[in-house]
């Protein structure tokens, strides 16, 4: 008999629980939506058009004079210290998915040796967009063109080391889609 | 575990009977679950290509050089002409000092050529120039040329022409001089310019 109502009380407790589990599985909320989002873009090409020209430069150029290339090639020599060849701003076709947020960015300068100057403040011109700077972190363009043209320019300091000769440099030219 | 489970039910349905199952229906009420969407939607990064960046080295091209230099060392030398000389009369003394055209035009005196010292930087391509010319009275100057180096012999008036710059070059300039017929006795120095610029 007292077997009998312990059965009872468990089948009571075993009851609840299966009802339990039927009836809360009816209580699911609502499907949520979520999105997946993809965006297939056109790999990025760089070509070089043409390198960043200063041409001649006087050998007695003073320490902190400078030399001034802009994206559309206007020149700045206060110091006259231009004497020939041709000055050109760097000149790069680029092709990347049009709209879509890309990132130009000018490093890695490095000096050839001897170096009589220094390379700094460093501005682009993508297309119809610009000048920026481009140095640094880079220059973010929200809808980059499918294909463009870009240029670039460069401020050049001397230093007064006064060495003659071939004296370049190299930098890289970097563009990623942000 | 599932067929464990349904015989025991089993066993304790036919002991304690249906009501037990009644007496549980209180726990059905638990509160719905709901679904929220806490974060962003799933990103991927840009997909279909491995060149979402590209670099590009280029180059900056810088030279640096002496400016160039330029002395004279003698004057372009036409000697003494005739004052009788005749309109359109040439005296040409052209770049190896050697005297030419009419030599009926000319008396006596010394015919050279004009000679300078140029400094530029070895292997610069430079531009050779002779410009504002100015004669004087009696004459005009026609057809400079010059020699470079040791070079040929280049006419050098007009746009002036390229050559190849050594540390230090001789440079010989010569001329043609005509008459215009109405030369006055005396001194009619004329005058012009060379200039030497890198290219």
């Amino acid at each position: 008999m007292k077997t009998n109502v312990w059965m009872q009380r468990f089948a009571t407790i075993a009851g609840s629980a299966l009802m339990g589990l039927t009836f809360t599985s009816g209580a699911n909320a609502a499907p949520e939506n979520v999105d997946v989002e993809v965006t297939f873009v056109a790999a990025i090409t760089i070509s070089e058009q043409g390198s960043l020209k200063f041409g001649l430069l006087d050998v007695a150029m003073a320490n902190l004079e400078t030399v001034i290339i802009a994206p559309d090639d206007g020149l700045t020599d206060g110091g006259l210290n231009v004497v020939g060849g041709v000055q050109e701003a760097a000149d790069l076709t680029i092709t990347a998915t049009a709209t879509t947020p890309i990132n130009i960015l000018i490093d890695n300068v490095l000096h050839a040796s001897p170096t009589n100057y220094d390379l700094a403040t460093w501005m682009c011109e993508y297309e119809a967009l610009g000048p920026a700077a481009c140095d640094g972190t880079g220059w973010n363009i929200a809808s980059a063109a499918a294909s463009g043209a870009l240029r670039v320019g460069v401020t050049l300091t001397g230093n007064g080391t006064g060495t003659a000769g071939v004296d370049n440099s190299t930098f890289d030219v970097t563009v990623a889609y942000q | 575990m599932s067929s464990l489970f349904s015989r025991q039910w089993h066993c304790f349905r036919e002991r304690s009977g249906l009501a037990s199952l009644k007496a549980a229906v209180w726990v059905l009420l638990a509160p719905a679950v709901a679904i929220t969407q806490d974060s962003p939607d799933l990103v991927l990064p840009n997909l279909g290509s491995d060149a979402l960046l590209m670099a590009e080295l280029v180059e900056a091209e810088v030279t640096f050089v002496n400016p160039t230099g330029i002395g004279a060392v003698n004057d372009l030398q036409i000697g003494f002409p005739y004052q009788s000389v005749a309109s359109l009369e040439r005296v040409t003394i052209p770049p190896a000092r050697l005297q030419g055209g009419t030599k009926a035009a000319v008396t006596e005196g010394p015919q050279t050529a004009a000679s300078l010292t140029v400094a530029a930087a070895p292997g610069q391509p430079i531009t050779i120039l002779v410009d504002e010319v100015v004669p004087g009275d009696g004459y005009s100057l026609e057809d400079f040329r010059c020699n470079y180096n040791a070079g040929g012999d280049r006419s050098c008036d007009g746009s002036g022409y390229l050559e190849t710059a050594v540390r230090n070059g001789t440079l010989l300039v010569g001329v043609t001089v005509m008459g215009v017929g109405s030369a006055a006795r005396g001194a009619e120095d004329g005058s012009f310019d060379v200039t030497i610029s890198y290219q």
